[in-house]
């Protein structure tokens, strides 16, 4: 609604939009204000062409209509801020206004066009451009194109008699009048929206129908949407209450031992043989290493939770990390045999701590995960810029429906039921080898074994090598989401 | 002599409680989880069985709550949970309640006077 600079045209059509922007919004009200405008717009021409008023007054009244449709735009600007009633009674007053201006302009052609011809071909233009106007108002309602057709058939009428006598252009704007009230009326007796009242009952059943099904419709997405958040909500309370029973069945546990083996030293200390102090304080190590890789992982999941931890990089050798992890791990558990198998592995720039940390949990989770098989298999290579790492055990698997959830922070896997574990692990592994721009993924068939491969980049985070990942995995996933 | 059968996937743990439960005179059998629990518990025919929760194929609530609805004649055998957890609201299951509970790390003369308590 620019108000200031621009061509007089544009402005006569944004104020003209505006006009059908305000009518749209509430045609109820505006429809009546145009009938009683068109009226009222009449009363100066009937006047003028009567009486025989000087040109000046008819100027006059044309600076005052000019001056009341610049404030019905400039009205337009403030409506937002007016009170309702005030601009309503405004935008009535103004339009009135605005719509006499053409008609008083049409009347002083039919008193003055014999007199002068310069008179005569402006007056034509006036009327051309009043018509022009009338169109554009027609665009906005019904009602409005009857202003048109008043403008055109006296002047259709006087044309076609060619009665330079007043009284000829009497009887045509007579009639003009006349057809002009009789089609106002009619459409705005047919733009009148329908009430509920003037229906009849089977159009009022159909519309409370209709009513009460589309709010029928919106309770029922609104409940989805509740109940969709209620059972998000219950699945992260149920992933916390695992998490917490089995966080403390992992605790007690290796608390458990270590009170074992104390308790026994305690009661059988004058016979207990040298070799059995040696085997219990192995078996107290060996819990207290469980317990201190428990509270690492799951410090390492608060802190990855809360934002990135400071990695601390440096040359790194990958492949004697994943010896020394696979070592502690035989270390806690003797029942599986673990097969190495690296070719020559660079040295990358990473954290070894917490890249140790991703081995650890992807070695122990080989191992739980597997009960009933002997044999891990480790390897480890060089592809191109990046190195892989592959971690393959043989025990349950996992269901392919539980894949995707996988490195969900405390989700576990439904062939994991009754096997201790609080669901941090893989989340841990998969945002620190996320951190080192690297990818974590997973293959598995259930009852078959899974194999965890992580890709990690030579130059460490960053790098160009890691870009190379990241292009890798964004057309990875894009072929997924094609496939 | 009073049969006990003691089930925990945790092989140190299963075997530091079976020496110290035959060292204060009773009868022990173990098992590794629920699966086996329950193939022992026919066999051995224990008058009082000790099960750890956490254990895989069968946990020690599945357990328990197979002998209370499919194996009525063990109706009156006391059922002791070993639990991580310390509140009993936790830890009970209304279905199928535990005789009792006990919180690892378990003390080894509580569980002697538990057990006690019940043969």
């Amino acid at each position: 609604m620019a108000r200031s600079g621009g061509p007089l045209l544009k402005r006569i059509s944004l104020g003209l939009r505006t006009l059908q922007e305000e009518q749209l919004r509430d045609s109820d009200r505006v429809v009546p204000a145009i009938a009683i405008s068109h009226l009222i717009g009449a009363l100066p021409a009937i006047f003028l062409i009567s009486s025989s008023i000087e040109i000046f007054t008819v100027a006059g009244w044309g600076a005052l209509s000019l001056i009341a449709s610049a404030s019905y735009w400039r009205f337009c600007s403030w409506r937002k801020n007016a009170p309702v009633l005030r601009s309503a009674i405004l935008r009535e007053i103004a339009f009135a206004a605005w719509l006499a201006f053409p008609w008083a302009l049409f009347a002083l052609l039919l008193t003055e066009m014999q007199t002068e011809p310069l008179t005569m071909i402006g007056m034509v233009l006036i009327v051309c451009l009043s018509c022009l106007a009338s169109v554009q108002l027609s665009i906005i309602h019904p009602a409005a194109f009857a202003y048109v057709l008043t403008l055109i058939i006296p002047a259709v009428l006087y044309y076609s008699l060619y009665q330079p006598k007043l009284m000829a252009a009497f009887g045509a704007i007579g009639l003009g009048i006349f057809l002009f009230i009789l089609i106002v009326t009619i459409s705005f007796l047919l733009s009148l929206p329908k009430r509920p009242g003037r229906a009849s009952p089977a159009e009022n059943h159909r519309a409370l129908e209709a009513l009460a099904k589309e709010q029928t419709l919106l309770i029922l997405r609104q409940a989805k949407h509740l109940k969709d958040a209620l059972k998000q909500q219950e699945n992260i309370n149920d992933l916390q209450r695992s998490f917490i029973a089995m966080a403390s069945h992992e605790f007690r546990t290796p608390l458990a031992i270590i009170d074992s083996s104390a308790q026994k030293l305690k009661s059988r200390a004058e016979t207990v043989a040298p070799a059995d102090i040696i085997r219990r304080a192995e078996t107290i190590r060996s819990a207290v290493k469980r317990l201190t890789d428990l509270t690492d992982r799951i410090l390492s999941a608060a802190k990855l939770e809360n934002g990135y931890i400071a990695l601390s990089l440096q040359n790194c050798d990958v492949k004697q990390l994943v010896i020394d992890c696979c070592n502690r791990q035989r270390e806690i558990e003797k029942s599986h045999r673990l097969n190495i198998e690296f070719g020559e592995l660079p040295l990358i720039l990473a954290d070894d701590k917490a890249l140790g940390q991703v081995f650890s949990n992807l070695l122990s989770n080989a191992v739980k995960y597997s009960q009933g098989a002997s044999c891990i298999d480790v390897r480890g290579w060089q592809d191109g810029r990046s190195i892989i790492i592959e971690i393959q055990d043989h025990g349950v698997g996992i269901d392919e429906d539980d894949l995707p959830k996988l490195f969900s922070r405390f989700f576990r896997a439904k062939t994991a039921e009754g096997i201790a574990g609080t669901g941090i692990g893989l989340s841990v592994v998969k945002m620190i080898v996320e951190q080192h721009d690297g990818e974590v993924a997973v293959t598995s068939a259930k009852g078959i074994g899974t194999c965890f491969t992580i890709c990690l980049p030579i130059g460490g985070p960053g790098s160009a090598e890691a870009d190379f990942i990241a292009a890798l995995k964004s057309s990875d996933n894009l072929m997924r989401e094609r496939a | 002599m009073t049969k006990i059968l003691y089930i925990e996937d945790e092989a140190i743990l299963r075997d530091d409680i079976a020496e110290e439960l035959h060292h204060a005179g009773f009868e022990v059998a173990t098992a590794v989880d629920g699966v086996d629990g329950l193939q022992e518990i026919q066999r051995v025919q224990p008058d009082l069985v000790i099960s750890d929760i956490f254990m895989p194929k069968m946990n020690g609530r599945e357990l328990l709550k197979e002998l209370r609805t499919h194996h009525k004649e063990y109706d009156a055998m006391p059922f002791i949970l070993v639990s991580a957890l310390t509140d009993r609201e936790s830890r009970d299951d209304p279905i199928a309640p535990a005789t009792d509970f006990l919180t690892k790390p378990i003390d080894f003369e509580e569980l002697i006077k538990v057990i006690r308590s019940y043969c």
